[in-house]
């Protein structure tokens, strides 16, 4: 028998107030992570990545954010319902989180050593000397050089890659079930990117534990997962195992994304870009959030919305994918399938 | 940072020297002050020996040359009615304008801060909306007007406070609420603003995700984050308190340097006001420069360069 996820999100709905408008930047989303595993999160910017991490953080703006609906477990605890005072004993403990701005994610004017000793005062009984050690010797698990100095010092006495390892160790301290990565390495050097990427992998390898990586770099998801989820204006469009989905993918908005990738375009003069942008989440209609977008769009795609078609845990919600609509309207040279 | 506070001694000096230039002029345009202390009816050579024996006979540019050259050596000349030192009316004064000031200043602080904090992490709730409309009218209020309001209700009507004079305790409460009112709507509303700033921050975020309780959140990394712009604002207001409370000391008769420069200045006891002019001038120029060290002690980044 399977060993349950460690989190389980089932129907999920995300709803932001500005004024009288309501935006949902959540539409129902279903999603896994099994226990030791890298789990991507693909999409572009505002497709919801980030929202959802919040959300599973219990993070979500106060007065303006909440869940419409649906159900986040964790590890067997259900989070919606969770009243704030339990939620903060997971934040940091259970659950911790790595943000994409390591140059303002950390407090400019306290050490790194006092913002380094949060988890564990207020998740473990410690003394201030065994504090200081756990800090160290997670500082040096994190590749830090003189981190008994480092310890002391301020963030801006350290460089962007630094602040992102002091970030890591941070999230890393109180050996968390889950940690959630949130683009972790946008902000970084091409050269630092690779080491942090290195470090995340190492870190996931030698630790019981998963990592749910949101990016947008499809190179970075090659590189570090699993299995990959494609997000697109609040919903998971495709969700399959690393290799499955860069083999073939069966998603029209995943194949324009791969399409994108510079090193499949080497060859041609232009680089390859998806027609158009993501819908404003005002602008979805009652169709295919992708439909205006995609090129292989036909009437079904504007009139309902298409649900998830599954092959051998291959998930993608594409009418393209349903055997009875495939009949008339599909013009099977229309989708690039690399064999 | 012994460059800086060089730098900061000079500019003190440049600072003080030009507020003394500027109000030695601008008070000769009040007119000459020989015929104020002789009877309406002395005859004129009486007058012009006088003015002679004062020195104001002279040339205007020789006048002012005399009086820095006795300036800078802290020597502001007698005053022209008692004939006592100048400089040392005014620092016999010192204490009272500072009693006061610091009383408000502390008054402020201990009202404004929480006040500020609160209002910002319950904002847009009934209780920042009352504060911000405080705030607004605190602001608002001319300090005569509040003060005689004041003066009316606990002094004329309820009779419990007393409308003026200093030595007490009780005598303070009046004019230090006064001179407060204005510190506190100010004080409060930039803590609020700096406060809503600050939460925004992203590094609010990680703490959160730390799993940092709320309480201490605000009190230990919201606020810290905050004081740096609080303490400039604090330390320009001091100035403010110390030199602007004029107003507030006139009414209620308080026996401080504000009182005294103005009866000075309606008297044209020149010697006195450019003496109050120099003392107050050097406070608020010291202030300024405290304010930056103190900076630096809550802003590591100020300190390592």
């Amino acid at each position: 028998m399977m060993e349950k996820p460690l989190l389980e999100i089932q129907n999920l709905h995300v709803e932001f107030k500005s004024g009288k408008e309501v935006v949902r930047p959540i539409r129902g989303i279903d999603l896994k992570v099994n226990r030791r595993e890298t789990v991507g999160i693909v999409g572009e910017s505002g497709c919801g990545k980030s929202v959802t991490s919040l959300t599973v953080m219990g993070l979500l703006p106060e007065k303006t954010g909440r869940i419409a609906d649906g159900s986040i477990l964790f590890d067997g605890t259900e989070l919606t319902a969770l009243p704030e005072k339990a939620y903060r004993k997971i934040r940091g403990n259970d659950i911790s989180m790595i943000f994409q701005e390591p140059m303002t994610s950390l407090n400019p004017v306290f050490t790194i050593g006092e913002q380094l000793s949060e988890p564990l005062r207020q998740h473990r009984k410690m003394g201030k000397k065994e504090i200081r050690e756990t800090i160290i010797s997670t500082l040096k698990q994190v590749g830090l050089p003189r981190a008994e100095q480092i310890i002391d010092e301020y963030p801006h006495q350290l460089s962007g890659g630094m602040r992102q390892r002091v970030m890591i160790s941070l999230a890393l301290l109180c050996q968390p079930k889950l940690m959630i990565a949130d683009e972790p390495t946008t902000a970084l050097d091409v050269t630092i990117q690779a080491q942090i990427l290195e470090l995340l992998k190492a870190i996931r390898g030698s630790n019981d534990m998963s990592l749910m990586l949101i990016t947008h770099d499809l190179g970075v998801v090659a590189e570090m997962c699993d299995r990959v989820i494609v997000m697109y204006a609040g919903e998971i469009v495709e969700e399959a195992g690393v290799e499955a989905i860069f083999d073939r993918p069966l998603h029209p908005y995943t194949q324009g994304l791969m399409q994108s990738l510079p090193s499949n375009n080497e060859r041609k003069g232009k680089l390859f870009s998806i027609k158009g942008q993501v819908p404003k989440p005002s602008e979805i209609g009652k169709g295919c959030a992708f439909a205006n977008r995609c090129p292989h769009a036909f009437d079904r795609c504007f009139a309902e919305a298409p649900p998830v078609f599954s092959e051998a845990g291959h998930q993608s919600k594409c009418w393209l994918l349903d055997p009875v609509s495939k009949e008339g309207s599909r013009d099977e040279s229309s989708i690039p399938i690399r064999s | 940072m012994l460059d800086f506070v060089i730098k900061r001694v000079i500019q003190v000096g440049i600072v003080v020297l030009l507020a003394l230039t500027v109000v030695f002029f601008l008070i000769r345009l009040s007119g000459d002050p020989t015929p104020l202390f002789l009877p309406p009816d002395a005859p004129r050579e009486q007058i012009d020996e006088y003015r002679s024996k004062l020195g104001f006979d002279r040339p205007l540019l020789v006048q002012y040359g005399e009086f820095m050259k006795n300036a800078v050596q802290g020597d502001f000349g007698n005053s022209l009615r008692s004939k006592e030192d100048a400089l040392g009316m005014v620092l016999q004064r010192l204490p009272a304008t500072f009693q006061l000031a610091i009383s408000a200043l502390v008054l402020s602080l201990l009202i404004s801060i929480p006040l500020g904090v609160l209002s910002a992490f319950k904002r847009n709730s009934i209780f920042d909306r009352i504060a911000v409309a405080l705030t607004v009218i605190g602001q608002a209020i001319p300090s005569f007007w509040f003060g005689l309001l004041l003066i009316f209700i606990f002094a004329a009507q309820l009779k419990v406070l007393p409308s003026g004079g200093g030595g007490s305790i009780v005598h303070m409460i009046l004019p230090t609420l006064t001179l407060a009112a204005y510190s506190i709507a100010r004080f409060t509303r930039f803590t609020r603003s700096t406060m809503l700033d600050v939460l925004r921050k992203d590094f609010i975020r990680t703490a959160k995700a730390s799993g940092v309780p709320t309480p201490r959140l605000i009190a230990r990394y919201a606020l810290k984050n905050s004081l740096i712009p609080i303490i400039t604002l604090v330390a320009l207001d001091l100035g403010t308190l110390l030199g602007g409370a004029v107003i507030t000391e006139v009414v209620f008769s308080w026996p401080g340097i504000g009182r005294l420069l103005l009866q000075s200045l309606l008297n044209r006891d020149f010697p006195i006001v450019l003496a109050g002019v120099f003392i107050i001038a050097l406070i608020y120029a010291v202030i300024n420069f405290v304010a930056d060290l103190l900076y630096a002690f809550v802003n590591p980044q100020i300190r390592v360069r």
